[in-house]
């Protein structure tokens, strides 16, 4: 992913703005943790985000003169984390998850229904097993789906991020959480009657 | 009524996970770490801008100055040759001067770097070129110049003043001599036909 050549142009104003234009101050202080959890949605790491976050500020530092084109600092801010930290993935965290015998592996850690939600959200394994799950999906619906994750951004902005329609966000959602829920499904089908 | 509880405890587990997905907080600090590593970034472009410029400058100057040689080289692909100018040794004897004349063009420049290979113009007589001693041209003695020099040189200049005639013209003497045909000089004649 050329992370250069997706710099928020998508959301770049061809017009100049005529408000006082965001200094890079500014987007510190206000979009650092935004910054920063749209890092770890996709590295799922502390540290990887962290460095993410720092290189996405570097990036805009670099490229300053466009800020006075910014229509909206906030998706073009969040489109640049993204960038980055599609570029910090490593390889082996996009694998799929195609290996039948660590999926039953994970599922079977999956607590049992009649526990209370709390309870079953309580550890830390089922963080992974849907890090693993999510990792499966395709892109097209990866990407929405892990966007979402992020509280500070809506299904508007998650399409300014991508350069997508709003509609196609909330399809692609759906569509992702039917996915998501059916292999949950049919797994747990699967550990009851087993 | 099974299968609604059922979708209904998967949406609730994935709502929990998603909504705990990205909800990760950065180490304190964060914001300070950034905000100093991009001051130290900007403080050290600006530090380094003019030296970057003025190497660009130079080189853009020189660049330009290549170009304008280049130019102006391939403009003298025709030229004269300098002219070659004979010495003049004596105004009385020597011959005029001789110049050689090629009768073709001949190929004796270099091959330069634009590869047009320069085709010099054959020697022109130089004669209207060069400033004469001596007005007007001289020209080797004719024959009868030679045998008249040759003639005072080894005669004495007794016998040649002897044999030399008045600077008086002839028809004068003639129209003197046919008034009176008989006369001698000097004395007159009268005719008494009375």
């Amino acid at each position: 992913m050329a992370g250069q050549a997706v710099l928020g142009d998508a959301i770049l104003e061809e017009t100049k703005v005529t408000e006082q234009p965001a200094t890079i101050e500014s987007l510190v202080v206000g979009h650092t943790l935004l910054v920063f959890r749209i890092a770890y949605s996709i590295l799922r790491n502390h540290h990887d985000a962290e460095d993410a976050a720092q290189e996405c500020f570097l990036r805009v530092l670099k490229y300053g003169r466009k800020l006075t084109h910014v229509r909206n600092p906030k998706t073009w801010l969040a489109r640049i984390a993204w960038t980055v930290a599609l570029d910090r993935r490593p390889v082996r965290a996009t694998v799929l998850f195609n290996d039948e015998q660590s999926y039953y592996e994970l599922l079977d850690q999956l607590p049992d229904r009649s526990a209370p939600a709390d309870e079953q959200l309580a550890g830390r394994q089922l963080q992974q097993i849907l890090e693993r799950l999510i990792g499966s999906l395709p892109d097209e619906l990866r990407y929405p789906l892990e966007l979402s994750t992020v509280q500070e951004l809506n299904s508007t902005e998650i399409g300014e991020v991508l350069g997508i329609p709003e509609s196609s966000v909330r399809t692609r959602l759906m569509r992702a959480r039917k996915l998501l829920k059916e292999k949950l499904a049919g797994r747990m089908e699967v550990k009851r009657h087993g | 009524m099974a299968e609604d509880d059922k979708g209904q405890h998967l949406d609730q587990v994935l709502d929990s996970l998603l909504a705990t997905y990205s909800n990760a907080e950065p180490q304190s600090g964060l914001e300070t770490r950034i905000l100093a590593n991009v001051n130290a970034l900007a403080n050290r472009r600006k530090s380094g801008r003019p030296a970057f410029t003025w190497v660009w400058a130079g080189a853009g100057l020189a660049a330009a100055a290549a170009v304008i040689a280049a130019a102006l080289w391939g403009r003298t692909v025709m030229l004269p040759q300098p002219p070659h100018v004979a010495a003049i040794k004596s105004p009385a004897v020597t011959p005029a001067p001789s110049i050689d004349v090629a009768s073709t063009p001949t190929r004796t420049g270099p091959i330069h770097h634009t590869g047009i290979r320069i085709l010099r113009m054959p020697a022109q007589p130089a004669v209207a070129d060069v400033r004469q001693e001596v007005f007007p041209t001289l020209a080797p003695l004719s024959e009868q110049e030679q045998l008249l020099l040759r003639y005072l040189r080894t005669t004495p200049w007794e016998e040649v003043a002897a044999q030399s005639h008045s600077d008086k013209p002839a028809e004068d003497r003639d129209d003197d001599q046919s008034f009176m045909p008989g006369a001698k000089p000097g004395t007159q004649q009268f005719t008494t036909t009375r």
